[in-house]
């Protein structure tokens, strides 16, 4: 830690051995009238050129020292006093301080025989305005979404939560991009352990770089080996205001849009923001047939397999011969055949994530053609089977949160093998394991499962009701089930 | 590890069930035919007897287990050698049921797969449980499964209304007289329900007075359960080859057929079968290890699990071989001595001690 | 911990394929059986298999209905006891045998005659892959083998069309497991449909030999058959043993001048003692709904009078019929009413004396037939159109 020294010359060689092969580093300096000089040191594109031109440089320039109300003798009282025109001002006291300042984009004023620095905020770079978010949209609802820059992104909570109990406390984390993330809870809402625990853990991080908020999630979250993530994230600043409200804890990171939101269940992965937004009695249905299409979409393929090699008595009698002719031609073995068309499926849709948006729609039209109806036109697939997937995959696609999405499809996978080798049989067992799995998950304190496991009556009916709102809920609080 | 009065009445149904889906009705049906029900009918009302009797066990020692509490009243050498009749009787049933899982899947659904690799599946997944978490994981798996469980084992009955004929019950008791009811009753009583897990089980109880109210009516509808079945299975089958299915349950599954599209839906049931089943394993390995590591003293519950799954394995492919010790159901030693001992004699014994201690202790305060 | 569990599971996991899937059986390497033959063979049993070709019989696009191939496939195999010709079967089939969707068994008198059928029922019930569900039916006349063997102009399949013929006419409870419930019961003896194959000409071009309801057969206690009773009488038995649905009744009127004909829908029976002390009176009371059909006779119906008179008339008619073939069927012994059934639910210390020789007994009974049969409908018509 060096501190400032009076000398401008050594400050000055310091900075300038510092950022020796960056270009866009200004390093300006001004004689005043009685021969100090100033040091103005900013970054060039990040820097509000504007304000300092019109705050700094112009008065100092025209008409000297600031004048104000009270005249000022020296230049060292304009320091002491931080008199600069500007809103946002520090004092810096060592060096290492100014560096790591200037690299944020503030602007730096030195002067010969003062130990110290101001340092003024005036940060302003290119940023993306306020789009609606692309990957969870509704029918209804406000069509805001994040965006990078992490004071927009409080600015967004704060216009919709107007509270002192809103707390937001800052913390920077990686090495290397010293990212600031903001930790946004309502106090007396949200867990004191849980709290507590989140606090913890983020000082804990030791990490080069945050890059998104997904490096943050792996370091804090509980289980990393479970392909069931605890951690929620989102886009949309409605489902962040209303997790708040909830007792939830957010966690808000510079250079993404995308918010954490913990603690997360099992059952909140399978809910979507429209829920709230439509007339409730929809909502019942709607959520039923969302629970129904979550278990088609792990369990049909495997089912279909179970039935039709394991226990064909099962099925009724005209189903299955038209199955069993459907089959007389076909070369594989039925779960050879369901496994290839799952991971053509797959792959086609991981094909049509990063396609450009054009050639989306072409991309989906080739598939249907091309790989379903040329492979069951020569015989190679069976009809039935292209109709099982498919609707395995659609069923997929009804799953709100598209990173909810994902345990499952690996969980499709893992259920046609055991089903496939061992018919029902495997399928219980198999369903078993995930259960015993899911139960012992934890989230922060909060039980993965529940309010189904262990049994919360008051919160269950939640799951497939949701109340008009007029009618009063339990508490908003959220009580540690432990 | 706490268990809620909740979880604990889906954990009694469950295993309460899956005993009864299992055995006693053969048993009774064979001695009693039409009048079965009747046989049911008390062998379930002596068991929620049984049920009351170690709640009031259970609630004279409430923080302590079964193996401390059975040293406590007993004496240390006497306590030790009640236990392992416990134990005895634990294995028992554990074995029974797997043994019984294994040979519904081999004759129903896998012909052709080794009886090894189904136990061993099972087993496994009983393993996993017990490090998951213990008995916490298994009253919220409990919890999960148990609606689905119970509602699927009650709808079955009810699926085939057209085959039902009432008058197939009469005449009431002519045909058998009381002495053949009451063999029924003999045979097949300690089969029904499940009660000897709660003097365990009540130690890890959050909450004993929604404890018990949950064992007792977690029993009640195991008890329901199995008099309505016997009910159906006589309405549906008539007197004579009820008495000759073996697993009358299972055999009611069949004559499922619903529009004639939804038909031999006994695939499905034992899928279901194979959940409660798991339940009911997972909560005998439990109690019988924590109760081994307290017994022994070896704190380490965990791997005595494992070395217990291991035994277990062993025994149940050995009784596959050895017919004999598989299929005595009718034992004299079983059902004449362990278990009126496990279930009747040792739980009056401990209450009765209990209570004179009780009173002695309060009239000694006074 | 976790990690080491991860390892055994992944472990077991590979494990899982080297148990190999042993239990797959693919759609296609599957034989369904849709009904099964059991003849008479000097060795024993002739066991024959109706086989589908699910090809020919569904809706699907490559496989097409043509009229040149059959749908079905009959195999057979003669052997000492079923499971012999059942293994003998299977040795002869490329695909494993299917058993549970079978719909129909059917048996020939001969074997009837010969042999004792209940040995089949053991099979049935102890093997889980067969359910109780299907029908029995008896053939008369021929092999039970050349039943199966025929096609059927309508149906894709001789069985299909056997069982839906009796699902369509009414006749729904003579699944297999009512007849081993009324072969164990005492009290009751089994009623057994029969079916015979006839030659009857379809179109110009084809004559086709199709098996049609004949009657019914009353079997004793041995499962022997006692007598055959054509359709007219058998449906009437069936009736008053409570296992019809619904039939059509002819009756000519008084002067002689036409007939009027019915149609009997919510066949009922029940079965009274008288009160007093002679046990061996009984009341079977039969009713039904009647919707009239057809009138030929001279009669306005839409007047009362006639109404109520054609009602007596009706009843009077039924009574007299059914209880001839009452009569006709105590003559023969066995008790396909259940009648001793009844007895012993009501009168169980008085059976138990009387349920050793059933046969014998029985005919002592005095059965009376009271028929209670109600018009609901004329139609849409008056009187007759002249």
């Amino acid at each position: 830690m060096s501190s400032i020294s009076s000398s401008l010359e050594a400050n000055e060689a310091y900075l300038r051995e510092q950022f020796n092969n960056s270009s866009d580093v200004v390093i300006r300096s001004l004689i005043l009238k009685d021969e100090t000089i100033i040091l103005l040191i900013y970054l060039d594109g990040m820097a509000k050129l504007q304000s300092v031109e019109d705050n700094i440089l112009k008065p100092l320039i025209f008409s000297g020292l600031p004048k104000g109300i009270d005249p000022i003798q020296s230049l060292s009282e304009m320091f002491k006093r931080e008199w600069v025109p500007l809103t946002n001002i520090k004092t810096g006291k060592s060096l290492e301080d100014l560096v790591h300042q200037i690299l944020q984009g503030s602007l730096v004023i030195l002067a010969n025989g003062e130990a110290s620095a101001i340092i003024a905020q005036v940060q302003d770079y290119e940023k993306r305005s306020i789009q609606e978010p692309q990957k969870e949209s509704t029918l209804r609802g406000s069509k805001e979404g994040f965006v990078e820059n992490i004071r927009t992104n409080t600015s967004m909570i704060r216009r919709r939560i107007i509270h002192p109990l809103l707390k937001m406390e800052s913390f920077k984390i990686g090495k290397y991009t010293q990212t600031e993330v903001v930790l946004a809870y309502m106090q007396g809402h949200a867990d004191e352990n849980v709290l507590s625990e989140v606090k913890n853990k983020l000082n804990m991080i030791d990490a080069d770089g945050i890059i998104d908020s997904a490096y943050i999630e792996e370091w804090i979250e509980n289980n990393s080996f479970s392909i069931f993530s605890q951690i929620q994230n989102t886009e949309r600043p409605d489902i962040v205001t209303s997790c708040l409200l909830e007792g939830k804890i957010v966690l808000l990171t510079n250079g993404t849009p995308f918010a954490l939101i913990l603690p997360f269940t099992f059952w909140d992965g399978l809910q979507s923001a429209d829920d709230y937004f439509e007339r409730f009695i929809f909502t019942i249905l709607t959520r039923t047939i969302r629970y129904i299409m979550s278990f088609i979409s792990f369990a049909l393929p495997a089912i279909y397999v179970a039935l039709t090699t394991f226990h064909p008595e099962m099925v009724p009698r005209y189903l299955m011969f038209s199955i069993a002719a459907a089959r007389e031609t076909t070369p594989f073995p039925t779960f050879i055949e369901i496994f290839l068309m799952l991971v053509v499926f797959d792959g086609l849709q991981e094909a049509g994530v990063h396609l450009p948006n054009r050639l989306g729609p072409v991309m989906s039209i080739i598939g249907a053609l091309v790989i379903g109806q040329a492979a069951v036109e020569a015989g190679i697939i069976s009809t039935p089977i292209i109709i099982v997937v498919s609707l395995t995959g659609v069923a997929g696609y009804s799953i709100a949160r598209y990173s909810a999405f994902f345990p499952f499809r690996i969980i499709r996978y893992l259920m046609l093998f055991i089903t496939g080798f061992l018919g029902f049989y495997g399928f219980a067992l198999g369903i078993i394991y995930l259960l015993i799995h899911l139960v012992s998950l934890e989230s922060f304190g909060t039980p993965y499962l529940s309010p189904v496991a262990p049994f919360d009556g008051k919160r269950i009916k939640d799951l497939i009701i949701r109340y008009p709102f007029w009618i009063k809920k339990g508490q908003n609080k959220k009580e540690n089930v432990k | 590890m706490k268990v809620t009065g909740y979880q604990l009445f889906w954990l009694i149904s469950i295993s309460s069930m899956i005993m009864f889906s299992y055995v006693p009705i053969k048993l009774a049906a064979e001695q009693s035919h039409q009048d079965c029900w009747i046989s049911m009918l008390i062998g379930g009302t002596i068991m929620m007897g049984v049920t009351w009797i170690m709640l009031k066990v259970c609630m004279q020692n409430k923080d302590k287990t079964l193996v401390n509490f059975l040293k406590d009243i007993l004496g240390t050498v006497l306590g030790k050698i009640c236990v392992t009749f416990y134990f005895i009787l634990w294995f028992v049933q554990m074995s029974i049921i797997a043994r019984g899982l294994v040979e519904f899947q081999n004759l129903v659904l896998l012909h052709e797969t080794p009886l090894t690799f189904i136990l061993l599946f099972m087993f496994f997944l009983v393993v996993y449980v017990m490090f998951k978490g213990g008995i916490t994981a298994i009253s919220r798996c409990s919890e999960v499964i148990g609606p689905f469980f119970v509602l699927m084992l009650y709808v079955q009955l009810f699926l085939s209304p057209q085959e039902v004929e009432v008058n197939r019950i009469l005449p009431i008791y002519v045909d058998s007289g009381w002495v053949h009811i009451l063999k029924g009753t003999l045979y097949s009583f300690n089969y029904m329900v499940d009660p000897s897990i709660i003097l365990m089980l009540f130690f890890f109880a959050e909450n004993k007075r929604t404890a018990s109210r949950g064992i007792l009516w977690g029993t009640a509808i195991a008890m329901l359960w199995g008099v309505i079945t016997t009910l159906v299975i006589v309405f549906i089958t008539g007197p004579n080859i009820s008495a000759e299915m073996v697993i009358p349950v299972y055999s009611l599954t069949k004559f499922v057929s619903i529009l004639d599209f939804i038909q031999n839906i006994d695939a499905f049931y034992i899928t279901f079968w194979v959940f409660g089943a798991f339940i009911k394993l997972s909560v005998c390995m439990f109690i019988l290890s924590y109760g081994l590591s307290e017994w022994t003293g070896l704190k380490n519950w965990k791997l005595i699990a494992c070395i217990t799954t291991l035994c277990l394995l062993a025994f149940v492919i050995y009784t596959t071989y050895d017919i004999r010790i598989g299929y005595e159901y009718k034992n004299i030693i079983f059902i004449g001595f362990l278990y009126p001992l496990a279930y009747i004699i040792i739980p009056l014994l401990l209450w009765m001690i209990g209570s004179i201690r009780n009173h002695r202790k309060t009239s000694s305060i006074n | 911990m976790n990690r080491q569990a991860m390892l055994t599971s992944i472990t077991l996991i590979i494990l899982l394929s080297s148990s190999g899937c042993a239990d797959i059986v693919e759609p296609n390497q599957l034989a369904f059986v849709i009904g099964s033959a059991i003849d008479h063979d000097e060795n024993g049993i002739e066991v024959s298999h109706q086989i589908v070709i699910p090809s020919k019989i569904s809706g699907n696009v490559k496989g097409g209905s043509s009229s040149d191939s059959e749908n079905f496939v009959v195999i057979s195999a003669t052997g000492k006891d079923i499971f012999e010709a059942n293994m003998k079967i299977q040795r002869r089939m490329s695909r494993r045998l299917m058993e549970n969707h079978r719909m129909l068994i059917a048996i020939s008198e001969e074997y009837f005659e010969k042999h004792d059928i209940s040995k089949l029922f053991d099979k049935l019930n102890r093997d889980p892959a067969n359910n109780l569900s299907n029908i029995s039916i008896m053939i008369k006349g021929g092999r039970a083998k050349d039943f199966l063997m025929n096609d059927h102009p309508l149906e894709h399949l001789s069985t299909i069309a056997a069982q839906k013929e009796m699902d369509f006419n009414g006749m729904k409870n003579f699944s297999s497991r009512q007849l081993v419930i009324d072969y164990l019961s005492e009290g009751s003896r089994p009623l057994v449909p029969v079916f015979n194959i006839k030659e009857s000409k379809v179109n110009n071009k084809e004559t086709k030999q199709i098996a049609f309801l004949f009657g019914f057969a009353i079997l004793d206690k041995n499962l022997k058959v006692k007598g055959i009773m054509d359709d007219v009488e058998g449906s009437e038995v069936a009736w008053m043993a409570g296992k019809e649905t619904f039939q059509g009744v002819t009756i000519p009127w008084k002067d002689g001048n036409g007939t009027l004909s019915f149609k009997f829908t919510q066949l009922k029976r029940q079965i009274y003692s008288n009160k007093g002390d002679d046990k061996n009176r009984i009341i079977l009371s039969v009713k039904a709904q009647a919707y009239l059909i057809e009138n030929t006779t001279s009669l306005d119906m839409f007047e009362v009078d006639n109404i109520i008179e054609v009602q007596k008339y009706l009843n009077e008619q039924i009574q007299k019929e059914l209880q001839e073939t009452v009569d006709k069927v105590q003559e023969w012994g066995p008790d396909v009413f259940g009648i001793g059934e009844h007895f012993h639910r009501k009168y169980p210390y008085w059976w138990k004396s009387k349920k050793g020789n059933w046969e014998e007994n029985f005919k002592e009974i005095d059965v009376k037939v009271k028929p209670n049969i109600r018009i609901r409908s004329f139609g849409t018509g008056g009187e007759r159109l002249k």
